[in-house]
């Protein structure tokens, strides 16, 4: 286990003081084009949603099965929103779950002059769904255990032991002012597992933010202005405990001073009070594409997210709107990939009630994003904007099945006898309706769809192709990480 | 309830068996560790046979050790002189044994496991399944009547609705979530837990509209003071036994895999407060049946090993690193001892693997050949924080991660300390502690943001002009100010380095200990023991 740092004492000083002034609260301008076909260059950033603890996809993304796939039904092209409108849009070839509406009734946006936030059924043909994504395609049945297969979704394999995010990290090492980040979603079945790391790649695990509040007071900015003195004790205390125990739990007390480095160096960055969404209304970062500054009020208005109390009429969210606001935030401070977490699916149990409000919660988070991505205008390619630059995905560990232990069979209700579901790895949890959208996608497809039955019309897609998708979009050789192919289809 | 014959054997006879391991060779008692040890007898032929002698740390270095493990903060350097030097292990093990200290932070190793979340479950529950856990380490509780209670309380039913229940009751008592075979079979024997809205005067009502009379608010609420307030504001668990009753309930709260069953005289619900000593034991069934499954035992030898050893089946974040000769015969020690949690405790703390100093020869990757180090838990390093400085930075209550009236009487939300605006609760969740049980887990690596937290933490803290136990007297010389901050941090004279770091201080006084302090206790010395 070495316990070398990356860092020459020189680089490590050179991060500190008014050098990393200048980095603070600044929009990240990518200066670098990879070749990421077929959408060569054009993705800049990636931003995934993990639905932690096995997210009903059939009841959200693929939901014109049979109703014990999906006992809430979806939307039609006859439904209207409470204003009258339709509530569908035209060109969507993928059942969309009327738990994802919510109440149907579009926001009013008070910080964007009154423009209404779209219903996500709304912008479903600006989503194409990947209809029946699997981990393993030769099994006899689906992975019905949390753990494992939220670490075959976020690494790729059964037995895998780097995230996504951390061979990312460590491929796409000192081009960016923030690396790979993860925001919410920690433990063994959630996001934090896109950025598990071992061996040589365990330096290359990504940053963890716990949430919005995790930004309620300023803190240190970074960079380091202690006294000479002061740095040779610690850093002599330092290198001290490195060699005396670095390797103690796998390495993790030597990558502690690695840690420290990157505190030092990413600190200015991370102190703006732009990621303050919470707590300070005012703050900006980066402009609208009609030239406004964009405060954390206007962008937190659409995900539901207010700084102190929220005014009259304001609607908040309180599972996805936050976290993923936030991860808008990091992706403008120059994290080429954010991983968003909000757990809590595994409903087997009292679905019937838990379900709906944070369905309805991701459902405005991808709204939130449509809406407001086309209006950042981004930095780094005239002309274009985050939307035209920013790949987003839903991932979860499974979908959930009811095939036993309900009142009737299961056949009807679409409950076990808890009024939840379950997962047992059969169709419905195995085959995962997964969405994806930005600029380079053009959406309302269903690529792979699924009978009513939730079986497959076509090869279902591996969950590590989609991972391997991803990584070839932020223009990094996926070869050398997956065997799983790419999948093209998703452009078009 | 009925049980059949055999499980009634198998219920009074405590539990799955575990087998005798096979012995590694002989033991020859080396560098002052005996062989009467159940770790020491397989590990030191072990470590003979590669060559490694053995030696207990210094005592201060193990005086560190048990201090942070058994009573969840570091010892002051007046601390270790009065209750560790000179003293054998076995001694300080039963001084910080003996502290409250050790019960809490148990409590609060606990509470993650058990899933604490008083936004769900209501307040006195909680309590008095912590109060269960404080029994088990007292000695009060042995350790298979525990997991009986515990996955069959109302603090851990409440929680966990549906299939959940099972699943966590296996993660807790198991190491392993259940099969869905086993969550369906095992949900028959909760059959009979219902909850029902009810009121409770110690906290809040959520509040509505305004009203004149009760007929001007909406079902569930009454008009109180002006506003309409909800009738209810927690869940109340009580048992229903219909579902169970009668044939057909033979069938539904049944478990076919263990041939059991679960009935109650009655054909009314029942509160909790109703139920006779006796109903509790048919309740406890699924808790007696999980005591007879395989490796129930191991389980929790795995979870005190890697509680002190670090190391020790490191699961997502290490590669399984163990020895399964010491864990079977630990499983065993253990389940000899009748599930004597303060027993089995002592066997490992008392243990080579333990007591070995945490020094790691050049390139010696083995980590049995060498003693344990492992990262402070959030609430620990801020609890040293604050006894070095010498200011209370407050804490958090394990039991409640929410704070708000609504789920939380104020006379139980914990105090704050001096430092005006500093919020232990956030900073420690920030860190990875204080677990809030909303979202799970929370991330307790060694995480940039964490980094920048203690580094503004400390900025705060260190510079306190409350703080002022660590600074100089007058009249000190630099010298002198290095050694005594060295003992307050990491209980250790400096060694020959002392007089080259004095020689770099500006001088000997307060702005300069107050330095001092950020830079030591910011160190990884300090965060890692």
């Amino acid at each position: 286990m070495s316990a070398s740092s990356k860092f020459s004492r020189r680089e490590f000083l050179s991060y500190s003081g008014v050098g990393l002034a200048g980095l603070a609260a600044t929009v990240w301008i990518p200066k670098k084009v990879f070749a990421a076909p077929p959408a060569a260059g054009t993705i800049k950033r990636l931003l995934i949603l993990h639905a932690g603890g096995g997210m009903r996809s059939t009841a959200l993304f693929n939901a014109d099965v049979a109703p014990q796939w999906n006992p809430y039904g979806w939307v039609s092209t006859t439904d209207t929103d409470t204003t009258g409108a339709p509530l569908l849009a035209s060109g969507v070839q993928w059942g969309v779950g009327k738990p994802l509406v919510g109440d149907k009734t579009p926001l009013t946006l008070m910080q964007w002059n009154g423009v209404k936030l779209p219903l996500v059924s709304q912008i479903a043909n600006q989503i194409t769904v990947l209809g029946a994504v699997d981990h393993d395609p030769s099994a006899d049945l689906g992975d019905g255990n949390h753990y494992s297969a939220t670490v075959r979704m976020c690494t790729g394999s059964e037995n895998g032991q780097n995230g996504l995010l951390t061979m990312l990290s460590k491929e796409l090492d000192g081009q960016h002012p923030l690396p790979p980040t993860i925001v919410g979603g920690a433990g063994p079945i959630g996001a934090s597992v896109y950025g598990a790391g071992l061996g040589d790649l365990a330096r290359y695990r990504p940053i963890y933010i716990n949430g919005p509040t995790d930004f309620r007071y300023p803190r240190a900015s970074g960079g380091n202005a202690d006294p000479d003195y002061v740095k040779a004790i610690e850093s002599k205390l330092d290198n001290d405990m490195v060699a005396a125990r670095g390797n103690a739990m796998g390495g993790r007390a030597a990558n502690f001073i690695i840690v420290k480095q990157l505190g030092l160096k990413y600190g200015a960055v991370l102190a703006t009070d732009a990621l303050r969404l919470l707590y300070v209304p005012t703050a900006a970062l980066g402009m609208t594409t009609d030239g406004k500054p964009l405060t954390n009020a206007m962008l937190g208005e659409p995900f539901g997210v207010a700084a102190g109390p929220p005014p009259p009429g304001f609607v908040t969210d309180q599972d996805w709107g936050g976290p993923t606001a936030l991860g808008v935030r990091l992706l403008q401070l120059g994290a080429p990939v954010v991983s968003v977490g909000v757990g809590g699916w595994d409903f087997h149990s009292d679905e019937d009630r838990g379900l709906p409000p944070l369905a309805a919660s991701l459902g405005r988070a991808l709204s939130a994003l449509y809406f407001v991505l086309p209006r950042m205008a981004d930095p780094g390619v005239p002309g274009k904007t985050y939307w035209d630059t920013t790949l987003i995905v839903v991932t979860s560990e499974f979908g959930r099945d009811n095939t036993s232990d309900t009142a009737d069979g299961g056949l009807t209700i679409g409950y076990n006898r808890g009024n939840g579901s379950d997962h047992h790895g059969t169709n419905a949890c195995r085959y995962q309706a997964l969405p994806v959208m930005g600029g380079v996608i053009p959406g309302g497809r269903m690529l792979v769809g699924t009978d009513d039955q939730v079986k497959p019309m076509g090869r279902p897609q591996v969950s590590q192709s989609l991972l391997a998708t991803l990584m070839q979009a932020i223009g990094v050789d996926p070869a050398k990480y997956f065997a799983a192919p790419t999948l093209p289809e998703v452009y078009g | 309830m009925r049980f059949p014959g055999w499980l009634t054997l198998v219920l009074v006879g405590a539990c799955s068996s575990v087998n005798s391991p096979t012995g590694p060779g002989a033991c020859n008692p080396t560098g002052g560790m005996d062989c009467a040890n159940t770790i020491n007898a397989i590990v030191l032929p072990m470590l003979a046979h590669d060559g490694v002698h053995p030696q207990i740390a210094p005592d201060s270095e193990l005086c560190r050790r048990y201090s942070i493990d058994l009573t969840g903060v570091a010892p002051t350097w007046e601390e270790y002189q009065q209750n560790c030097a000179g003293r054998t292990p076995a001694q300080m093990v039963d001084y910080f044994m003996g502290q409250p200290g050790y019960v809490q932070i148990n409590q609060r190793l606990w509470a993650d496991a058990l899933q604490y979340d008083n936004r769900i479950v209501w307040y006195p529950y909680i309590q008095d399944l912590d109060a269960q856990v404080g029994k088990l380490h007292r000695g009060e509780l042995a350790y298979p009547d525990f997991a009986a209670i515990a996955v069959t309380h109302p603090g851990f039913i409440g929680k966990f609705v549906g299939e959940n229940v099972v699943a966590y009751a296996f993660l807790a008592f198991l190491g392993r979530d259940a099969l869905p075979e086993e969550r369906q079979d095992l949900l028959g024997l909760y059959r009979m837990w219902k909850a029902r809205p009810n009121y409770d005067p110690m906290l809040t009502r959520f509040r509505y509209n305004a009203c004149t009379t009760d007929a001007d608010c909406a079902t569930g609420r009454t008009c109180i003071t002006m506003v309409c307030q909800s009738t209810t504001n927690y869940r109340e668990l009580y048992i229903d036994p219909r579902p169970c009753a009668g044939n057909l309930g033979e069938v539904f709260c049944s478990s076919p895999m263990h041939n059991v069953h679960v009935q109650l005289a009655g054909t009314q619900p029942m509160s909790l407060d109703q139920l006779a000593p006796s109903d509790w034991q048919v309740l406890q069934t699924p808790g007696r049946v999980l005591t007879t499954l395989p490796y129930f035992w191991e389980a929790a030898v795995d979870n005190v090993l890697h509680k002190y050893l670090g190391w020790w089946h490191g699961g997502v974040e290490l590669p399984g690193y163990e020895i399964p000769e010491v864990r079977q015969a630990l499983a065993l020690f253990f389940q000899q001892k009748s599930g004597d949690m303060r027993a089995l405790e002592r066997e490992v703390l008392l243990s080579a693997l333990y007591l070995m100093a945490a020094q790691e020869p050049q390139g010696d990757t083995k980590w049995w050949h060498y003693g344990p180090t492992k990262q402070m838990i959030a609430e620990v390093w801020l609890d040293s924080v604050a006894k070095f400085a010498g200011v209370g930075l407050g804490t958090c209550d394990w039991r409640f991660p929410n704070l708000t009236p609504r789920w939380l009487p104020p006379a139980l939300v914990p105090p704050r300390g001096p430092i005006a605006g500093f919020d232990y609760q956030h900073e420690s969740r920030v860190m990875g502690g204080c677990p809030d049980q909303e979202a799970g887990f929370r991330y307790t690596d060694v995480g940039v943001l964490a980094e920048m937290e203690q580094r503004t933490i400390l900025g705060t803290v260190c510079g306190f002009a409350g703080a002022t136990a660590f600074l100089p007297a007058a009249g000190a010389d630099k010298t002198k100010l290095i050694a005594d901050l060295f003992r307050r941090a990491f209980t250790a004279a400096p060694g020959d380095e002392a007089a080259s770091l004095a020689s770099g201080l500006p001088a000997a006084d307060a702005p300069t200990a107050r330095n001092l302090c950020q830079a030591m206790l910011r160190s990884g010395r300090f965060l890692f023991y």
